[in-house]
């Protein structure tokens, strides 16, 4: 092996590195891009999801609104009912926005009370469940890039000295 | 003899591996997103919307594992890069 061959190798494991991650993130975007069509997809129902304790003027985020994958809307009109679930709270009482923050209204008995609320919400479901995972599994290739580097670096960087002082050992 | 065993040869293992990774990728979700669409089809309750729900989720559960996979191949490029040098001189 010459030095020249050695140090010549560095160009086409360069290329393909660059080629690599040219493909990587593209594959990236297109997953992503699959995955976003799912968005607000499906309408699913949450059934007496109980509230913090409020007061009126205070707002709550319901839970949909800040984990699930894809998520579109929160139906405008929940039902809701008092900590015990016996007393219907008419809408006078609340307003509850699709962005899934519902705001307390009364000063009456139901303050400082937590609440049971039932409402539909709007979400990508399994499919965007997934393909998030997707999109995050692949993506940790980007992690080892450093690695794949130094790799290369150390196979070339070896292979030229191996050149220079191990050329005596060749029978 | 091993033509596996040149430093070319391995780098160049990285492009077709990310290829066939970011192919597998599209065609899982894509295939969910269809799955997901046919199930909607049906309605909530009834045995083919909660075999298709399964479908979805059992389908879904290899996406698990991409991380692992990723790692596999990484694995496989590096030791190979280093065997490569330092496993060099044992050849007969």
């Amino acid at each position: 092996m010459s030095k020249r061959g050695q140090v010549q190798t560095i160009a086409p494991a360069i290329l393909a590195l660059v080629f690599a991650a040219i493909l990587l993130v593209f594959g990236l975007v297109i997953t992503q891009a699959l995955r976003d069509t799912q968005d607000a997809s499906v309408t699913s129902s949450v059934a007496n999801e109980t509230t913090l304790q409020w007061t009126s003027g205070v707002n709550q985020t319901m839970d949909k609104a800040t984990g699930e994958c894809g998520f579109g809307a929160i139906g405008t009109s929940p039902v809701v009912y008092n900590a015990t679930g016996e007393v219907i709270i008419v809408a006078a009482n609340y307003t509850m926005f699709a962005d899934g923050n519902m705001i307390n209204l009364t000063n009456g008995p139901y303050s400082n009370f937590t609440w049971q609320v039932s409402y539909d919400y709007t979400w990508g479901d399994q499919a965007c469940v997934a393909g998030n995972k997707t999109v995050i599994g692949l993506g940790t290739f980007a992690d080892f890039w450093e690695i794949i580097v130094l790799a290369i670096v150390i196979t070339v960087v070896i292979g030229l000295l191996l050149v220079v002082f191990g050329g005596s050992r060749r029978r | 003899m091993r033509k596996i065993m040149s430093k070319k040869g391995q780098v160049q293992t990285i492009a077709p591996a990310i290829l066939s990774l970011v192919f597998a990728a599209i065609v899982l979700v894509f295939g969910l997103v269809i799955s997901q669409a046919l199930r909607d089809t049906q309605t909530s309750g009834t045995e083919a919307y909660d075999a298709a729900n399964k479908t979805i989720v059992g389908l879904g559960t290899f996406a698990d594992f991409w991380e692992i996979i990723v790692l596999a191949i990484v694995i496989t490029v590096v030791i190979g890069l280093l065997l490569v040098v330092f496993g060099g001189s044992r050849r007969r």
